[in-house]
C-alpha cells in the first residue's frame, strides 16, 4: 500500500465529490436532482481510483530523476509561493502597480536576472497593461483592495 | 435569401471589413507564435488571448480566436522541421521527413511544403467543414432534450478516454466540471446551490475564470518547477533561403491527389470528437507511405513526408468545429477550451446554430479559410524571425502569463473574487496535470453542465423516466457503451506496460 501526493490529490477529489453530494441532499428535490446524479457516480469513481492508488506498488510509478532537472528548476513550494505573491500582489495592488511590481520581482528573484532585465520586464509589463488594456480596450482594471481603501 | 447568399454575404463581410480582416491579420503572427515555441500550443494560446477579447461583439471575438487556433500547427511545423523538436505534439511526424530535409539542406524546401502544405489543408478543412452542412443540418434538428443530456455524457466519455489514459480519472473530472458549473442559484427553484451566502457566486463560476485556471495556470506552474527554457532545444538553426521556400510550395501543387486525399482524411479524423491531431497526422503520415511510389524514401527526407501531416494538421481544424458548433462536444482538446471561450462571447454552441446562426457558422468557415490562406504570405515575410521562438526561455514568460491569467479571470465578471478561483482551481489543476487526471473534459462538463441540467429536467417532464428508451437516446447510450468497452479492451492490451508521468 502507497500514500503520496497522488494518492492526496484522490482524496481531494473524493472529499470533492462527497461534500457536494452531502450539501445537495439539503436542497429541495429539483435542485439537487443534478447535483445528486453527478456527485454520487463522481464520488464512487473517485473511491474506485483511490482503491487503485493505494494498492499500487511504488515502482509502478516512474518518477523523474531529480538530477535531470535544470538547474533553475524551483521546488514545488516555491512556485505555489509564487502564485500566492501573484495573488497578493494584484488583488491588493491592483494590476497597474501590483502586475509591473510582480513582474519585476519574479523576473529578479525567481529567475535571477539582472535588475535591468527585470525593470525592463516591469516596464513592458505596465505598458501592455496600460496600452492594451486601458487606453486600447478602454477595459477598467482593478485597483486592488488596499489601494481602494487608502485612494 | 438562397443558399448561395447565405454561404458568400459573410464571406464578402469578413473581407470588406478592415476590423475583421485587421483582427485575422493579427491572430496569425499569434497562432504561429504559440505554435512555434515549443511546449506552448494552441490550447494556451487561445486561453491567453482571452483578455484581449473582452468587449468584443461575438463574431470578432470568435473569428480573432479561430484564426489564431486555425495556424497553430502552420507554426509548430518550425522547430519540428529546424530542429527535431515538435512545437505541438501533432508535429511530431512532420520531423520524421521534415528534419532529415533540413540536415541534408533543404530546410527551406520542408517548410516550403509544410507552409503551402498547411495552408490548402486549413482551406479543405474549411470546404469540408462547408459541404458536411446540409448533411447535419438534419440530423442535429432530431435531437430533443433527452439526446442532449446523453450527448454531453457521451462528449465527457469521449474525451475522457481519449485525452488520458485513465476513464476513471477523466469522467471523474468532467462531472467535476458539471458539479461547478452547478454553483449558483438553482434555475428552476432559486434556491442556492454551493453558494455559501457569497453574492459573487449567485451567478455561477465564470467560465473563463475556470478555464485560465485549470489550463493557464497549472502549465506555469509547472514550467516553474521543471525550470530551464519551455523547449529543449540546442544548437544552431538550419539555414535555408526563399527560393527553396518557393520550391517546397510548388511541392504541394506538383503533388496534388496527395495533398487533397490527405486533407480530405484529416478534415474526417477532426470530426470525430476528442480522436485529436496525432492521429490525424500519423494517419496520413502512413496513408502516404502506403499509396506514395518509393515508399523507402520516406523516413529518410522525403517531401511527401512533410506534407501529409502538414494537411492533416491544419485541415482537421475544419473538421473538428462540426461536432464543437452543432453538438457542442468539442473535436479536440483545444476545441474544448475554444468551446468555452465562445461560451463567454455568448455564442452558446448547439443544434439551434443550425436554425439560427447560419451566419456565424458561415463567418466562422470563411475566417478559417482566410487565416490558412493568409498564413502563406505573412510566414513567408517572417519566417526567420518565428525560427528564434524556440529559444524563448520559459522562465521569462511564466510571469507576463500568471498576470494575463488574473488579468482574464477578473475581466470575466468585474469581479475581483474570481481570482481566488484562479488560485484554488489553479492549484487544483496542477496535481491534477500531474498525476493524470486529464483537463479537456472539465471544460466540456463546465459548459455543458447547465445544458445537461435543463435538458434532463425538460426531458423528465415530457417522457418521464423512460426518455432513455426514444431511439436517438439508445443510439448515444450505445455509443457510450461502446466507449467503455473500447477503453477496456485498450487497458487490457497495454496492462503489462509501467505507468508514467504524462501531460494532458
Amino acid at each position: 500500500m502507497t500514500f503520496n501526493a497522488r494518492t492526496a490529490t484522490t482524496i481531494v477529489m473524493l472529499a470533492l465529490f462527497a461534500s457536494a453530494t452531502l450539501l445537495a441532499l439539503g436542497l429541495p428535490s429539483k435542485a439537487a436532482f443534478m447535483p445528486l446524479l453527478v456527485g454520487i457516480p463522481g464520488t464512487i469513481l473517485c473511491a474506485w481510483q483511490l482503491i487503485i492508488d493505494l494498492r499500487r506498488a511504488p515502482d509502478d510509478v516512474v518518477e523523474v530523476d531529480a538530477e535531470d532537472q535544470p538547474q533553475d528548476s524551483r521546488t514545488e513550494t516555491e512556485v505555489f509561493l509564487w502564485l500566492a505573491v501573484f495573488a497578493i500582489a494584484l488583488v491588493g495592488f491592483g494590476f497597474v502597480v501590483g502586475g509591473p511590481f510582480v513582474v519585476a520581482a519574479y523576473v529578479r528573484y525567481s529567475s535571477r536576472d539582472t535588475w535591468g532585465t527585470a525593470l525592463f520586464a516591469g516596464a513592458a509589463t505596465l505598458t501592455a497593461l496600460y496600452g492594451v488594456f486601458i487606453w486600447l480596450l478602454e477595459l477598467p482594471l482593478f485597483r486592488g483592495l488596499v489601494l481602494e481603501a487608502l485612494l | 435569401m438562397t443558399g448561395l447568399e447565405a454561404m458568400f454575404t459573410p464571406l464578402f463581410a469578413i473581407i470588406t471589413s478592415p476590423y475583421l480582416m485587421g483582427l485575422i491579420l493579427l491572430a496569425i503572427p499569434l497562432g504561429v507564435f504559440f505554435g512555434a515555441v515549443p511546449g506552448l500550443g494552441g490550447k494556451l494560446g487561445i486561453v491567453l488571448c482571452i483578455p484581449f477579447i473582452f468587449g468584443m461583439e461575438a463574431l470578432p471575438g470568435a473569428v480573432f480566436l479561430l484564426a489564431m487556433h486555425a495556424v497553430v500547427h502552420t507554426g509548430g511545423s518550425i522547430p519540428s522541421i529546424l530542429f527535431g523538436v515538435p512545437g505541438t505534439g501533432p508535429d511530431a511526424a512532420t520531423i520524421v521527413d521534415g528534419y532529415p530535409m533540413a540536415q541534408r539542406g533543404e530546410a527551406g524546401r520542408a517548410l516550403g511544403a509544410s507552409l503551402g502544405a498547411s495552408g490548402v489543408g486549413g482551406v479543405i478543412g474549411a470546404l469540408f467543414l462547408a459541404a458536411m452542412l446540409p448533411v447535419l443540418k438534419p440530423v442535429v434538428l432530431a435531437f430533443s432534450p433527452a439526446e442532449f443530456f446523453l450527448l454531453a455524457l457521451f462528449g465527457i466519455t469521449f474525451i475522457a478516454m481519449l485525452s488520458g489514459r485513465s476513464l476513471i480519472k477523466g469522467v471523474a473530472v468532467g462531472f467535476l466540471g458539471i458539479l461547478v458549473s452547478l454553483i449558483g442559484l438553482d434555475p428552476h427553484t432559486g434556491s442556492q446551490r454551493y453558494t455559501f451566502d457569497q453574492l459573487w457566486l449567485w451567478d455561477g463560476v465564470s467560465v473563463v475564470a475556470a478555464v485560465l485556471a485549470i489550463f493557464a495556470v497549472p502549465e506555469m506552474l509547472a514550467l516553474g518547477v521543471k525550470g530551464g527554457s519551455i523547449s529543449k532545444v540546442e544548437g544552431k538553426a538550419a539555414k535555408y533561403d526563399f527560393a527553396q521556400v518557393m520550391q517546397g510550395i510548388g511541392d504541394v501543387f506538383r503533388n496534388p491527389w496527395l495533398t487533397f486525399r490527405t486533407s480530405v482524411i484529416g478534415a474526417a479524423i477532426g470530426a470525430i470528437p476528442g480522436l485529436g491531431g496525432d492521429a490525424a497526422s500519423w494517419l496520413c503520415y502512413g496513408h502516404a507511405v502506403q499509396t506514395c511510389k518509393n515508399p523507402e524514401n520516406f523516413g529518410k527526407g522525403d517531401v511527401r513526408g512533410v506534407i501529409a501531416p502538414e494537411t492533416a494538421n491544419n485541415s482537421k481544424e475544419g473538421g473538428s468545429l462540426l461536432p464543437t458548433l452543432f453538438f457542442g462536444v468539442p473535436g479536440s482538446s483545444g476545441m474544448a477550451i475554444l468551446l468555452g471561450a465562445f461560451v463567454m462571447l455568448g455564442i452558446q454552441p448547439g443544434p439551434h446554430m443550425a436554425l439560427t446562426e447560419m451566419n456565424l457558422v458561415w463567418s466562422l468557415i470563411w475566417a478559417l479559410a482566410l487565416a490558412n490562406l493568409l498564413s502563406i504570405p505573412l510566414f513567408l515575410m517572417m519566417a526567420p524571425a518565428f525560427s528564434m521562438l524556440v529559444y524563448v526561455r520559459g522562465a521569462l514568460l511564466i510571469p507576463f502569463v500568471l498576470v494575463l491569467a488574473f488579468l482574464g479571470a477578473y475581466l470575466s465578471d468585474s469581479a475581483w473574487e474570481n481570482m481566488l478561483i484562479l488560485v484554488g482551481l489553479g492549484t487544483l489543476g496542477y496535481y491534477l496535470k500531474k498525476f493524470g487526471w486529464p483537463r479537456p473534459p472539465f471544460v466540456i462538463g463546465l459548459v455543458l453542465g447547465s445544458i445537461a441540467e435543463d435538458s434532463i429536467h425538460k426531458a423528465l417532464a415530457i417522457w418521464g423516466p423512460t426518455f432513455f428508451l426514444r431511439p436517438l437516446s439508445l443510439v448515444l447510450i450505445a455509443l457510450i457503451i461502446l466507449t467503455v468497452v473500447t477503453y477496456i479492451w485498450r487497458q487490457r492490451k497495454t496492462s503489462n506496460k509501467p505507468q508514467v508521468h504524462y501531460d494532458i
